[in-house]
């Protein structure tokens, strides 16, 4: 997430300025992209300005206001714009305040799998052999098991805790980095100008820093938007087993409106559409980026 | 052949290795006492230890890791702490209504997926493309549980149409009274399945609908193609007899490897629907901390990852010239 302001950015001087340009002529025409980085951006103030922002407290039992509906609706007025659930606590103020908790842990999920799957990675494609066997199966290992079972096993040992959930997102996660930095590395590993540096003598560390490394930059930022995405779901699924820790998320709301479906539907309706639109939203980002940094690729064909 | 054969047995023994030797790293490296939870927190110390020790927790480490391997080997998956039953039997009793959610999910949804992605190729940049796109933003951007509450929330809390959970009678019992005339099973049957399969599927759909989509446009730009076409065969031929064939080849090792998370969705889904399956036993077995049940569930979920994957090689083996004649 934070990798957006960086592009909107002007750029340092020597490092590509055709970057900003190359944003906005993507963006221009591009509806569906402009509107990702718009709620990117909301969602950017809504976890850095939550107290501002939310009208209410999230925390707040107002019980004389209990199951008030949203504001468009016969009976609802707009001190609760998206309504209040059975404690009276405000459905939008909860949303903002959420949205701290679940790109919060999403984002540091990801950049702990970012870490880590690069790394190994890069010693899987550069160095091969026997690295190479060794953690890629270790990359069909954690593929055979599914995430969330993953999470679960691991959550019921180390207990209900954020710092448990963001763990278990990194260790399970790197293995999308993982297998894209493998296959490039193996790719780049052949390149002319690896093989110019190698003949001077420059050593493989240098090598995988300065040569390798930058190259990989683009298809890891793609990934890792598009993880965010699916770390947001992922934690959403949790704390909709009620077993993150925290009782202020979107998935939590979504877990607890399900039990007053019949009288007040928008309990769980509304976190829920802010989850696809945070999870749209990362996604289109993702396609964004692909778009601008490989116009040839797969992506040029649609 | 064989010698690939070979190693495509081997490479699945090791992956179910490593997964059984990472479960058991997870739950026997992991901080505290699984004796604790077992006892109580008042117990004396020699219950404790007895307790200990009737699990094996006395042992080095070493040795109860030769030992659970060695009871993998010889198919025992241990016993629930909680109801005292193999745990390879609770499993196997659930199991099959996992199956049937699954299998039903991918095969309305994995076609249908198919469909829109090769309506969304063949007329690409139309409202039919942007549609179909749609509809597979919308399946990977959805949480599954939020969906099926949301269908809940429609279909039996509105509009009444649909239970909101629990299962039918079983299949079998179903179709065997079809052979009778009474639809009636079938039919309760089938509306107590779609809206968890509905749940489970829409996210396999998006993303076979995108890769349907891609795979397509790609083969589209092959020579085969245009030979096909300068021989005079319509665009649709082309594309029904030589590109989709290859396409399916995509789509069937993607779902392959999506098994995992159907399987991983159908946690969520059994749990929101009350559906009778090993999801829901996988949910309860954490609730109470039953490890070997978790155990013994994430393990069986590995090996049919890789069963299945190892299924799909075979078929390629079988289909395909260039491997079978190697």
């Amino acid at each position: 997430m934070s990798d957006t302001p960086a592009m909107t950015t002007p750029a340092p001087r020597q490092a590509r300025p055709n970057w900003v340009a190359a944003l906005l002529r993507e963006l221009r025409g591009n509806l569906m992209a402009q509107f990702a980085l718009l709620v990117v951006a909301a969602l950017l103030a809504m976890v850095l300005f939550a107290p501002w922002i939310a009208p209410h407290h999230p925390d707040t039992f107002a019980l004389i206001d209990r199951n008030k509906p949203p504001a468009f609706l016969a009976g609802g007025s707009w001190t609760y714009p998206l309504g209040t659930d059975t404690h009276g606590r405000d459905v939008l103020s909860r949303i903002i305040f959420g949205a701290r908790v679940s790109l919060g842990t999403a984002t540091a999920g990801v950049a702990i799998a970012v870490t880590v799957g690069v790394t190994l990675g890069l010693v899987a494609g550069f160095f091969g052999g026997l690295w190479d066997t060794l953690i890629m199966r270790f990359v069909d290992v954690l593929l055979s098991i599914p995430i969330i079972l993953m999470a679960l096993l691991v959550i019921a040992i180390l207990g209900p805790k954020i710092e448990n959930i963001i763990l278990v997102m990194g260790f399970t996660g790197w293995i999308w980095h993982a297998r894209i930095v493998r296959g490039n590395a193996l790719r780049i590993r052949e390149e002319q100008f690896v093989l110019a540096a190698r003949s001077c003598g420059t050593r493989p560390l240098a090598i995988m820093w300065r040569h390798v490394l930058p190259n990989l930059l683009a298809p890891v930022l793609v990934t890792a938007s598009m993880q965010i995405g699916y770390m947001v779901i992922l934690e959403s699924g949790l704390s909709f087993f009620g077993i993150t820790g925290t009782t202020l998320s979107w998935g939590w709301d979504i877990a607890f409106g399900r039990r007053y479906l019949a009288s007040a539907w928008w309990v769980a309706t509304f976190p829920g559409l802010a989850i696809f639109l945070t999870v749209l939203a990362f996604n289109l980002v993702g396609d964004l980026l692909r778009d601008l940094v490989d116009p040839h690729g797969r992506s040029g064909l649609t | 052949m064989a010698a690939y054969l070979l190693r495509r047995l081997l490479h699945a023994v090791i992956v179910i290795w490593g997964a059984a030797t990472l479960v058991f790293a997870i739950l026997n490296f992991a901080p505290g006492d699984p004796a604790v939870n077992l006892v109580g927190e008042n117990a004396t110390e020699e219950q404790f230890a007895l307790v200990r020790h009737s699990l094996g927790l006395d042992l080095p480490m070493y040795e109860r890791y030769l030992r659970y391997l060695g009871n993998l080997l010889s198919g025992d998956l241990g016993t629930s702490w909680f109801v005292g039953q193999p745990t390879l039997d609770m499993l196997a009793e659930r199991l099959p209504d996992t199956i049937e959610l699954t299998l039903v999910a991918a095969l309305i949804f994995a076609p249908l997926a198919v469909l829109l992605g090769v309506i969304s190729a063949v007329w690409r940049r139309t409202p039919l493309d942007y549609g179909s796109s749609f509809v597979a933003l919308f399946g990977v951007s959805t949480p599954n549980f939020w969906l099926g509450v949301m269908l809940i929330l429609l279909f039996a809390v509105e509009l009444r149409w649909l239970p909101s959970m629990g299962r039918g009678p079983m299949i079998t019992d179903a179709v065997a009274a079809l052979f009778t005339g009474d639809t009636a099973p079938l039919i309760d049957w089938a509306r107590h399945i779609v809206l968890p399969a509905a749940t489970l599927g829409t996210f396999l759909m998006a993303l076979v609908t995108r890769l349907t989509r891609t795979d397509i446009l790609e083969n589209l730009r092959r020579p085969y193609v245009k030979v096909a076409r300068a021989k005079g065969m319509s665009r649709g031929g082309v594309i029904l007899h030589h590109v989709l064939p290859n396409s399916l080849i995509s789509v069937v090792t993607f779902v392959g490897l999506e098994v995992g998370s159907l399987l991983g969705g159908a946690v969520v889904t059994e749990t929101i629907f009350a559906w009778p399956g090993m999801g829901r036993l996988m949910v309860e077995s954490i609730e109470r901390r039953d490890y070997p049940v978790i155990q013994a569930g994430v393990l069986l979920v590995s090996f049919i990852f890789v069963f299945v994957n190892l299924l799909v090689d075979l078929v390629y083996l079988w289909l395909d010239p260039r491997i079978r004649l190697k």
